[in-house]
């Protein structure tokens, strides 16, 4: 079962030359305003790059909010800061070469298990090293008068590597990790899907890498709040997902198209309706679902579908709370 | 539609532990680089928000753009089936 569906999960990359986080160079890009007395003196720190065009969504997302939340006296300004890691190895990629496999019938519970496995696998460990080791430079990156900072990790696949990224950090550069508080994509989206669909008996869909579902990154959390979790009702259909989340990547919009289309057309045609709720899940989801609603050349019932639907983007949802 | 159910734990705190003892105690642990900053090839600073989000609309442009040649160049790919991409650095994996 699993070497199989891994196959399948390929052969979505396997038509074209692939785009990669890492060919894009490592950069910062950052909002710092003015020193006032006003100012808020805890930078927030995004630790962006997988992929690029997605850390810089969430860096002009974080600006939008902060001036929204200025505009009605909310929020004070601050210093936001974007450091686009690019370098962090490929996170799905990791997970599958730790023995990791696809199975999308799996409990919540069994995926928590194969993934404590996989942790201690040498591709996992060296994700986290890279996690890490970005951190630090994050960390060099803030003001020195500023004593902490509130840390967003702009990729919820890296979500799973971040804890041994952090302790690694508290390791060898104590002083660099006491800096940071992090806020969870994982947690702000399951509190978002909670208030959205809880209680209405309704399933919340994920659309993620199949890194995330593997580990059951979304799943555990959403069981636990009594949230029933979806997913792709075949390896076929998240293989689609992943060809779309590369060809974002790849800036192929026609690829986007062609890999996402049909999953939605599976989800407009269910017998049992729509989810109640998606949760986009890969931060290239956003441009997946924009060129979902727009692209000519899907089909207008589909367009129509992926308008209707209540969508829950981790980033938006932990912005909310932080900026 | 196929269902995830049946959760005995906690997502967050039972990857943190699992991941924390990777990393402390694990097979990895022994083997791993010290924690070093990376590179950061470029600094984008701005004070205003406005010049901010000009110049990302300019680096997306160049993202697209980047992208595009790549796969117009038709670099022969990084197999995934190889599942070894695990390179510490931009440099040493261009």
């Amino acid at each position: 079962m699993g070497v199989c569906v891994v196959a399948i999960v390929l052969i979505a990359t396997a038509g074209g030359v692939q785009v990669f986080d890492q060919d894009h160079p490592v950069v910062e890009i950052s909002y710092r305003p003015p020193p006032s007395d006003s100012k808020n003196g805890t930078p927030l720190l995004l630790l962006g790059g997988m992929g690029p065009l997605a850390g810089a969504q969430a860096l002009e997302r974080a600006l939008a909010t902060l001036r929204a939340k200025m505009d009605a006296g909310e929020s004070q300004d601050r210093d936001v800061i974007l450091l686009q890691a690019t370098c962090i190895p490929d996170r799905t990629s990791a997970i599958m070469a730790s023995g990791m496999s696809l199975d999308l019938t799996a409990s919540p519970s069994d995926l928590h298990s194969a993934g404590q496995a996989c942790t201690t696998h040498e591709e996992c460990v060296q994700v986290s090293h890279t996690i890490a080791c970005s951190l630090a430079a994050a960390e060099a990156l803030l003001p020195w008068e500023a004593e902490a900072a509130d840390l967003v990790v702009t990729c919820n696949t890296a979500h799973f590597f971040t804890p041994a990224a952090l302790d690694m950090l508290r390791e060898d550069r104590p002083m660099a990790a006491a800096r940071f508080s992090q806020h969870s994509l994982i947690e702000g989206a399951t509190a978002a899907a909670v208030a959205a669909v809880g209680g209405s008996g309704g399933g919340a869909f994920i659309m993620a890498s199949s890194g995330t579902l593997m580990t059951g990154l979304y799943s555990f959390g959403l069981d636990q709040e009594g949230i029933k979790s979806l997913v792709p009702p075949t390896p076929k259909l998240q293989a689609g997902v992943m060809g779309a989340i590369n060809s974002v990547k790849g800036a192929d919009t026609a690829a986007v198209v062609a890999h996402a289309t049909p999953l939605f057309q599976a989800l407009r045609e269910l017998e049992a309706g729509p989810p109640a709720a998606v949760i986009a899940g890969c931060t290239e989801d956003q441009q997946i679902l924009a060129t979902l609603r727009t692209h000519e050349d899907v089909p207008k019932e589909v367009r129509d579908f992926v308008s209707s639907l209540q969508v829950i983007e981790p980033v938006e949802a932990v912005f909310n709370k932080v900026v | 539609m196929a269902t995830a159910a049946g959760a005995q734990a906690i997502v967050g705190t039972a990857v943190a532990a699992g991941a924390g003892a990777g990393a402390g105690s694990g097979a990895g642990a022994a083997s791993r680089k010290p924690v070093v900053p990376v590179y950061v090839s470029s600094h984008h600073r701005f004070d205003t928000m406005e010049s901010c989000l000009s110049f990302l609309q300019s680096y997306k442009d160049g993202i697209d753009a980047r992208a595009s040649k790549l796969r117009a160049s038709g670099r022969e790919k990084v197999r995934l089936s190889s599942e070894r991409w695990v390179c510490a650095s931009w440099l040493s994996c261009s």
